[in-house]
C-alpha cells in the first residue's frame, strides 16, 4: 500500500464536512452501500477518515459484557430464523433426479429408456428455473425487509429526537418554575483553589419551601481518572451531608436538581473525591458558596 | 483488523479473516456472528458505555447491533469500511439513538449517588497485547490534540452532537466549531497512518 493520494486543501475540506454531515445522520451510510466517490482518490481519503473515525473507539478500556448478554443474542438469532443460502444438500430433489438420469444412461437401451432422460432432463431444469426464481423472490423480500428495517430505523430516531426536545422543554419549564417561584432563594458557588477548575462557577436556586433545588455548573472539567467531583450541602452545625458525586463532559453545563435538601442548610460546597464518593470530604475543594441573596 | 481477542474460542471460525465472518453471516451462518461477537464485544461495549453512561442500556445497545449485522451483513462492502469500523458506526449510531430516545431525565444528585457507578475493568484477559498497545496510542495520538480541537470531535462522536449543536452549547461560532474538527480529523489521520493502512 505505498500509493499516496492526496488532494487540494479545498478538496479535502469539502470531503471531511460531507463525513461529518454523514456522521451527524448516522454514519453507517458510507461504510455500507451509500453513493460513492467517482475518483479513486477520494474515494481513498474519504475511507482513510473513516477509518480514523473508527479507531477512535480503542481510546475507551474494553468493557466484558456479561455472559447472559451472549447467551441472549444468540436466542434472538435463533428466534429470528433467517435461513441461509446454503447449497442444496445431498439426496435433495435436484441430485435425485440428477443420479435417476445417470442410472437410465447406464441401462440405455429400452423405449422407456429413450424417453425417460428426456423428461428427467425437463424435469431437472424445471427444478432448477423454480429453485432460481424462488431465490430471486427471496432476495427480493429480504431487500424488502432490508428498507423497512432502514425507514423503521430513521422513524425511531426522529421519535427520538422528538421526545428529547419535549423532555427538554419539560425541563426547561420546570426550572423555570422554580427560579420564578415567589421567595426563591440564590446562592452563588465560587471556585476555591487556583489550581482546580479556576474557571468554573455555579448558582444554586432554592424554592421558598428549602426543599426543591436546582444547581447549575459551568466551566468544570472533566474528572481525572478514578475521581468524581462530589456535592455537599452544610449544615448550621457544621455537618457536611452528601448529596451524590457527578463527572461532567468537556464543554458541558452541569444541571442537578432535587425535591429533598438536609434541614437547615446554610452552605454548599464541591470536592473533588475518589470515585464513588467519600463520607466526608476529603478531597481539594472546588466551588463554595454561601453568601445567600433572596428574590422576592 | 483481525486482531483476535486471547479469549477466542476454538470455534473453526477463529482463523476466518473479519470480511469472511461478515460474508458468511450474510449467507445465513449464526455461529459466525458468535465469533465477531468473541472479536469485538468488549471493544463495542466499551462505546456504548462511553455514550450512554450506563452498562444496562449499553450491553442492550450492543445486542441491538450484533442483530443488526445479522440482518444487514449483506449490506456491508468491504470497499468502503473495514468491519470494525463498519461495527462502530452501527455501535454507535444505535447508542446516540437511544442517548435521543430515552427520556432525558435529569438524574438529581443524590439518584446519581445512589446509583452504581461505571465500572471500567481491568483489560487483562479482556483484550490482547496489541489492542492494548493500540487504545494506549490512541490515548497518546488523542491527548496530544488540543484541548478545543479534541473537545468538538468528542462531542459530535460520542454525543451525537451537530456543528451548529455544539456551537450552541459551547458558545463557539460555528465556522471556528468546523474550523477546529477539520483540524483535529487531518492530525488524527496523519498521526494514526500506520493503523489506517492495515485496515485498507
Amino acid at each position: 500500500m505505498s500509493k499516496e493520494f492526496e488532494l487540494t486543501q479545498e478538496q479535502e475540506d469539502a470531503l471531511l464536512e460531507r463525513l461529518l454531515e454523514e456522521l451527524e445522520q448516522d454514519g453507517e451510510g458510507f461504510a455500507q452501500d451509500g453513493e460513492g466517490f467517482a475518483d479513486e482518490a477520494s474515494q481513498r481519503v474519504y475511507r482513510e477518515y473513516l477509518e480514523t473515525l473508527g479507531l477512535l473507539v480503542y481510546e475507551n478500556e474494553p468493557v466484558t459484557p456479561s455472559p447472559e448478554l451472549e447467551k441472549r443474542l444468540l436466542a434472538a438469532l435463533k428466534d429470528e430464523g433467517r435461513v441461509g443460502s446454503a447449497p442444496s444438500a445431498p439426496g435433495s430433489v435436484a441430485d435425485f433426479a440428477t443420479r435417476r438420469q445417470a442410472r437410465q444412461q447406464t441401462a440405455g437401451g429400452s423405449s422407456w429408456g429413450r424417453w425417460a432422460l428426456p423428461l428427467a432432463a425437463s424435469l431437472a431444469l424445471l427444478l432448477l428455473g423454480l429453485t432460481g426464481w424462488q431465490s430471486v423472490q427471496l432476495e427480493e423480500q429480504r431487500q424488502i425487509i432490508d428498507r423497512l428495517s432502514s425507514q423503521l430505523d430513521e422513524t425511531r430516531v426522529r421519535t427520538g429526537q422528538l421526545a428529547q426536545y419535549r423532555d427538554q422543554v419539560a425541563n426547561f419549564e420546570s426550572r423555570l418554575t422554580l427560579v420564578t417561584s415567589p421567595g426563591v432563594e440564590v446562592c452563588t458557588l465560587k471556585p476555591v483553589a487556583k489550581d482546580v477548575a479556576p474557571e468554573s462557577w455555579g448558582v444554586l436556586f432554592v424554592a421558598a419551601d428549602h426543599q426543591h433545588w436546582y444547581l447549575k455548573i459551568d466551566g468544570l472539567v472533566p474528572c481525572p481518572r478514578g475521581r468524581a467531583y462530589q456535592l455537599w450541602f452544610v449544615t448550621e452545625g457544621g455537618q457536611s451531608v452528601s448529596a451524590g458525586t457527578f463527572d461532567p463532559q468537556l464543554g458541558v453545563r452541569v444541571e442537578l436538581s432535587s425535591e429533598t435538601m438536609p434541614a437547615g442548610t446554610k452552605a454548599v460546597s464541591i470536592t473533588l473525591e475518589p470515585a464513588g464518593g467519600s463520607e466526608t470530604p476529603s478531597g481539594p475543594a472546588v466551588l463554595y458558596g454561601d453568601q445567600v441573596m433572596r428574590i422576592l | 483488523m483481525a486482531a483476535v481477542d486471547s479469549s477466542s474460542r476454538n470455534s473453526g471460525n477463529t482463523s476466518l479473516e473479519d470480511k469472511d465472518l461478515v460474508r458468511a453471516i450474510a449467507a445465513g451462518q449464526a455461529e459466525c456472528v458468535s465469533e465477531l461477537y468473541t472479536r469485538y464485544s468488549s471493544m463495542l461495549l466499551g462505546l456504548a458505555q462511553r455514550i450512554l453512561g450506563d452498562r444496562s442500556d449499553a450491553e442492550e445497545v450492543l445486542q441491538e447491533s450484533f442483530l443488526q449485522v445479522w440482518r444487514q451483513a449483506n449490506r456491508y462492502n468491504s470497499n468502503r469500511s473495514s468491519v470494525s469500523t463498519w461495527l462502530v458506526l452501527i455501535t454507535r449510531s444505535r447508542s446516540i439513538d437511544r442517548l435521543r430516545s430515552r427520556r432525558v431525565k435529569q438524574r438529581t444528585a443524590i439518584e446519581a449517588y445512589r446509583e452504581n457507578p461505571v465500572i471500567h475493568e481491568s483489560p487483562t484477559g479482556a483484550e490482547d497485547v496489541l489492542r492494548q498497545e493500540q487504545r494506549k496510542r490512541l490515548q497518546r495520538e488523542l491527548a496530544q490534540l488540543p484541548p478545543e480541537q479534541r473537545q468538538v470531535l468528542e462531542l459530535a462522536f460520542y454525543r451525537g452532537m451537530t456543528q451548529s449543536e455544539i456551537a450552541n452549547q459551547t458558545n463557539i461560532p460555528l465556522g471556528t466549531v468546523k474550523t477546529r474538527t477539520l483540524l483535529a480529523m487531518k492530525k488524527l489521520r496523519k498521526a494514526l497512518k500506520d493503523e489506517i493502512r492495515e485496515l485498507l
